[in-house]
């Protein structure tokens, strides 16, 4: 369940024993957090969150590089005094810190700069691991941002809440925090935050399924919109587990169609890999069941081939695509371990009819009369009887064009159709026009258009986004009040 | 709380279980047991997830499906709090195979992923999950062979559940022969004697012709087959489609 993520930890623990035997780089990370301040302050000041993400974006590869030192000096050159005495005490304070630098930017100092300070300090603390105390600052966290409740708080508070329910799971207590999650959700919803209520809703999802709670997810999803202006990742996500929901309920079309989005949109091979892992095995199994057979190239990826292979998927794909069922018995046995451990096994366990109709095919292919018997020697089945109602159901859901005959004990197969007297090829050429149209109409709107000829409008833009900012501090001032002024 | 615990032994014994049920379940519900949480005293939850699986397996003898499901609602949360009790695998494989019955394979499946990894090896639970193999497959020959298995849950399930099975077995034999032996069709169908296919085969629309005592399926397929397909062209489907290509281009250009 977890592993899309610990694979991804794990990759990130390793360069960072590198980082920590070097002290040089401690003054670029800082002034790499430094301008990551000084960014999130602009973004604030021109009410642009779009800034705020990007910064966010650096946040992998900068919590590759994060020490307490770095963090110790970071806070005293960026927090506000409140948080420096908040913050400090989850610090190894062993270090000599440099105290003539602390004094420079005290009065300037925004609250959403604190957040990112302690969502810094929260990934250093899941990093050494230090559970409890993450946990009891990622809820002090939240209840900071709670009471300040501020729009440009949103990607920051997201990414709080994700590293919150993280900790829970890597304390394994993911059900605890089922409740908080459930009323952050509500809290999202009720404030158009549209971050935290992708990530939530995510968080929640998988807090079902990890406890196989898949009901109660369906009825999650059947009750909440996904929404529309979150990014790829969490989409990605979304439909990750929208798919492996489906697939639980025989849903193998939509399953299909959600897992191949979820792949589609999630970021590339080397920034999450674990995911596209994890998202390509259910994508196997899901097209199996679906009676398809994955295409090779899948399975010869760099990135896939190991994961794919050891975790025993090319073999059930093998089997499945020879129809032999002894095969596939011996491959299920061998891997049944790594299967449980994804959290396939019982999808697998429901490809066994499958395995008997790719075979059930090719006899009626390659023969077009032959007796039940040699049927049920061929597919090694048990009895005679069994083969008559096996051949029967497979007539019947279209997967062979045959008819029995009883008293002579055969099965006749009948000449195959012309399929272009069909509706078949129909359908599939609307499919591709379907999904040429929408590419189309989903590139369109993720275009950003540049302002109507720039030089003159810029500004006007300008102007009017200061006036806009001016009216938002007027309100703010009239309302709240800044606390740390 | 002694007196839940006098309850529960007496519904056990099987005396007076409906008056026990309707009075455990008030007295459950005033201490606010019906809705459990980690801060109930495990002795309270662990009696009274003993009488809700009584009362489970009654509505099961009484033959009221829709109050097992409520039952079986609400012991979901005990059982989760509580450590395994003897009744679980049989209330959940019960419900499995009353899913079947219904042939809701969805629900089926969904309940088996929820099923815990040591409990799927139990004996009661393996029934089921070996049941819907077969029928998925087409074996119905072993599915009748298990039939000891099933009456064991209760002989009114397993008529039901062979009720189920014919229609299967009945929607197959349609597409799959053109014309049978009415004695063929009778034991490919599981029926005793030819006089009650006969009453089957009427109720399915297939016609028996006197002379040669054969079940013919023909007439059947040739009505609802591919031939009636491909003649009728899907006129509505191409022209709104073509009217929707219409209206993207005019959007692109």
């Amino acid at each position: 369940m977890a592993a899309e993520e610990i694979e991804i930890d794990q990759a990130e623990k390793a360069p960072q024993e590198n980082s920590k035997q070097d002290v040089k780089p401690v003054q670029t990370v800082i002034d790499e957090i430094r301008q990551n301040a000084s960014l999130i302050e602009r973004a604030v000041i021109t009410t642009e969150s779009r800034i705020t993400s990007r910064v966010l974006r650096t946040l992998t590869t900068l919590r590759k590089r994060l020490s307490d030192e770095v963090l110790l000096q970071a806070i005293q050159q960026l927090g506000s005094r409140k948080y420096k005495t908040q913050l400090m005490p989850y610090l190894s304070n062993d270090m000599q810190v440099d105290s003539s630098l602390a004094q420079t930017s005290e009065s300037g100092t925004l609250p959403e700069v604190d957040i990112y300070l302690s969502l810094l300090v929260l990934l250093r603390l899941i990093d050494k691991p230090n559970l409890s105390s993450a946990l009891e600052l990622a809820i002090t966290t939240l209840n900071n941002i709670q009471a300040l409740n501020k729009r440009s708080f949103d990607p920051l508070a997201a990414k709080v809440w994700f590293y919150y329910y993280r900790i829970h799971e890597l304390l394994g207590q993911e059900q605890e925090s089922r409740t908080q999650l459930l009323a952050g959700q509500r809290t999202a919803v009720l404030r158009k935050d549209t971050d935290c209520q992708a990530v939530i809703l995510n968080c929640l999802l998988r807090c079902y399924i990890s406890a196989k709670a898949y009901d109660q997810a369906d009825k999650l999803i059947a009750k909440s919109t996904f929404p529309e202006g979150a990014g790829n990742p969490q989409l990605a996500r979304y439909l990750y587990y929208l798919g492996r929901v489906k697939a639980v309920q025989l849903n193998y079309s939509d399953a299909h169609h959600n897992l191949q989005q979820a792949i589609r949109r999630a970021p590339s091979g080397n920034i999450a890999p674990g995911f596209l892992q994890n998202a390509y095995k259910f994508f196997v199994v899901v097209e199996l069941l679906m009676g398809d057979i994955p295409e090779r190239s899948i399975f010869k990826q760099q990135l896939l081939k190991g994961s794919l292979e050891k975790g025993g998927y090319l073999a059930i794909t093998q089997a499945v695509r020879v129809g032999d069922l002894s095969l596939f018995a011996d491959a299920l046995s061998k891997h049944s371990d790594s299967f449980i451990r994804d959290s396939t096994y019982t999808l697998i366990l429901r490809l066994r009819h499958n395995v008997i109709r790719t075979g059930l095919r090719m006899i009626s292919l390659a023969y077009s009369r032959i007796p039940l018997g040699d049927i049920c020697a061929k597919l090694r089945l048990d009895s005679e009887e069994d083969a008559e109602y096996i051949v029967a159901k497979a007539a019947r859901e279209g997967v062979i064009e045959a008819t029995i005959n009883h008293q002579q004990g055969y099965m006749e197969s009948k000449q195959g159709g012309n399929i272009y007297d069909t509706e078949e090829p129909q359908v599939l050429f609307r499919q591709r026009i379907q999904f040429c149209m929408d590419l189309h109409n989903d590139s369109v709107k993720a275009m950003r258009y540049p302002l109507k000829s720039k030089d003159d409008d810029l500004a006007k833009a300008e102007e009017a986004r200061e006036r806009e900012s001016r009216l938002i501090k007027e309100i703010e001032d009239g309302d709240i009040g800044r606390g740390d002024e | 709380m002694s007196k839940l615990f006098e309850i529960k032994q007496r519904i056990e014994k099987g005396e007076r279980v409906v008056e026990g049920l309707n009075e455990a379940k008030l007295l459950m519900s005033q201490s606010n047991l019906l809705i459990p949480s980690t801060r109930s005293d495990m002795v309270d939850l662990q009696v009274s997830r003993d009488i809700l699986e009584v009362g489970a397996l009654h509505s099961i003898t009484s033959q009221d499906l829709k109050s097992f499901e409520r039952y079986i609602n609400l012991l979901n949360p005990f059982w989760s709090l509580t450590n395994d009790s003897t009744n679980q695998p049989k209330i959940i494989a019960l419900q499995l195979l009353i899913y079947l019955t219904q042939n809701r394979i969805s629900d089926f499946h969904t309940l088996l992923e929820s099923i815990p990894i040591h409990l799927l090896s139990n004996f009661h639970i393996q029934t089921p999950i070996k049941l819907e193999r077969w029928i998925m497959e087409g074996s119905y020959s072993k599915v009748w062979d298990s039939k000891p298995e099933i009456e064991l849950a209760g002989h009114w399930i397993w008529l039901a559940f062979l009720e189920t099975i014919r229609n299967e077995i009945a929607s197959c034999e349609e597409k799959a022969y053109d014309s049978l032996p009415i004695n063929d069709a009778a034991t490919l169908l599981f029926f005793n004697s030819p006089a009650q296919l006969t009453q089957f085969a009427t109720s399915r629309g297939w016609t028996i012709s006197p002379s040669t005592q054969h079940v013919i399926f023909k007439d059947l397929n040739s009505i609802t087959g591919i031939e009636k397909q491909k003649f009728s062209l899907p006129s509505h489907n191409m022209i709104s489609h073509s009217l929707n290509y219409a209206k993207e281009l005019e959007t692109i250009v």
